[in-house]
């Protein structure tokens, strides 16, 4: 079942529904601003610009995680077809961390380049993002799944999910810039991968939980 | 105690007695302590008279934490058992609580300035409070946006039990990285402690922040109980209009 959704859920991204190109450029051009604004390349703030632009910009596209399902009543029906909150959740989650996040990350080394960054700092950057996604996929979705049945609500969950975000963004942003003297097995890196299994541990129930809310009689 | 309070009518009954010895309680308690606080108690070697600041940041503080995890527990109890006045107690907390927080962060700062010569520095202490502010403001928000009033009361208690992650590492921040926040001063053993004649003011100040936090919170809670039952009776006037009709 759970396969199932996640297929589905890939099919209709690749026909353009889940905003990807969007979160894109968004990204793209969140990083541009910030050469501009901050006068040229700034390879010292780097990781931490990219940082946060990935992440703004995976939240960006949070109100399609869950809304848009809870809306046309398919949430409801995965459930009654049998699918357990667990497989509903877990399946969204990755989707979203395939779709959403996945494309950002990927796109991270060009922008890198754009702001004069090299080698180590960018692979750096790279690696802590990899192992900082399943807390940025965690959290986005337990507040779409609490926002789902909220239209127009993409500012909204932004707010609710940065402030769970900003450990995860602290230790991200180390990490990326303690890679070129410790590499992998600097500390900052173990914390940030504790801080992604909380994340999973706190928001996969939380995420079932909602979804449950959301779905019960008013 | 527990069950027999998930009946509003009782609480209410509760509520009546127990709300105004909060609020008096809180006047005189807090007017003692300010005076011990602001004149009565002597200045601080090395802080001088910016010690004085400490008695009213560092009582906001606790009831900032205090708020917050007694919502994260009410959420808790709301959320397993559906116990409404656990539900109604999280959701008066929240805005006594911001209050708290807010104050923490201003009287925070403005201690800062004296002492270290910043307002403001980003370690683990200050933005950690900073984000429980971020992570109070969002959830009073869930209560604002969802309309159906059960629906909200579970999908704010999952937000308030995910937020409470925030609280430890408030908690331990001053252990954990290096901060110009000074670290526990009374709660460990074997720490410095603080002299009877700071810690009599600060007792008190406490104290009459969490009467005050109690009252806050009871008069939320009674509000709430008559707007719901306001909401189930027909005013008066339009049921007359429909009568006319």
């Amino acid at each position: 079942m759970m396969g199932a959704i996640l297929k589905r859920d890939l099919q209709l991204a690749a026909r353009g529904t889940s905003g990807t190109g969007l979160s894109l450029a968004f990204m793209a051009l969140f990083v541009l601003l910030c050469g501009l604004a901050l006068g040229g390349s700034r390879p010292d703030l780097g990781p931490g610009l990219l940082w946060l632009a990935a992440t703004l910009s995976a939240l960006l596209g949070l109100d399609r995680l869950y809304q848009p399902d809870q809306e046309t009543g398919a949430l409801a029906q995965m459930h009654l077809s049998g699918a357990s909150g667990l497989a509903i959740a877990t399946a969204k989650s990755l989707s979203f961390a395939i779709t959403g996040l996945a494309p950002l990350i990927i796109a991270t080394p060009l922008l890198a380049l754009l702001l004069g960054m090299d080698g180590p700092a960018i692979i750096g950057t790279i690696l802590s993002l990899i192992i900082g996604a399943p807390a940025i996929t965690a959290y986005a979705s337990v507040t779409a799944a609490i926002l789902a049945a909220q239209r127009g609500s993409g500012v909204l969950a932004v707010i609710l999910t940065a402030p769970l975000l900003i450990p995860v963004l602290i230790f991200g942003t180390e990490a990326a810039n303690t890679f070129a003297s410790e590499g992998i097995a600097a500390v900052q890196f173990r914390i940030l991968a504790g801080l992604s299994f909380i994340a999973v541990a706190l928001g996969t129930p939380a995420t079932v939980a909602a979804l449950a809310a959301n779905r019960g009689p008013a | 105690m527990f069950t027999r309070f998930a009946n509003p009518q009782r609480f209410v009954g509760l509520a009546r007695w127990l709300t105004p010895v909060f609020g008096w309680g809180a006047v005189i308690v807090l007017t003692i302590g300010l005076w011990q606080a602001l004149i009565a108690s002597p200045t601080e070697v090395e802080h001088g008279d910016t010690v004085r600041i400490m008695y009213v940041h560092v009582p906001a503080a606790w009831c900032a934490m205090a708020a917050y995890s007694s919502i994260a527990l009410a959420s808790l109890i709301s959320f397993v058992w559906r116990h409404p006045i656990a539900d109604l107690a999280a959701r008066s907390l929240a805005l006594p609580g911001a209050a708290f927080t807010a104050l923490a962060l201003i009287t925070g700062s403005l201690w800062g300035k004296p002492d270290w010569g910043t307002y403001w520095q980003w370690d683990g202490r200050m933005t950690s409070v900073l984000i429980l502010l971020f992570i109070y403001i969002g959830y009073m928000t869930i209560w604002q946006v969802i309309e159906d009033r059960k629906r909200a009361s579970r999908l704010a208690a999952i937000t308030a039990m995910i937020g409470w992650v925030n609280i430890p590492i408030i908690k331990f921040s001053v252990e954990w990285w290096n901060s110009l926040h000074q670290s526990a001063t009374i709660s460990q053993p074997g720490a410095p402690g603080l002299a009877p004649e700071l810690l009599t003011p600060l007792l008190l100040m406490a104290f009459g922040y969490t009467l005050l936090l109690g009252w806050l919170t009871m008069r939320g809670m009674l509000s709430e109980i008559a707007q719901a039952r306001a909401a189930r009776k027909p005013a008066p006037a339009a049921t007359a209009r429909v009568e006319a009709l």
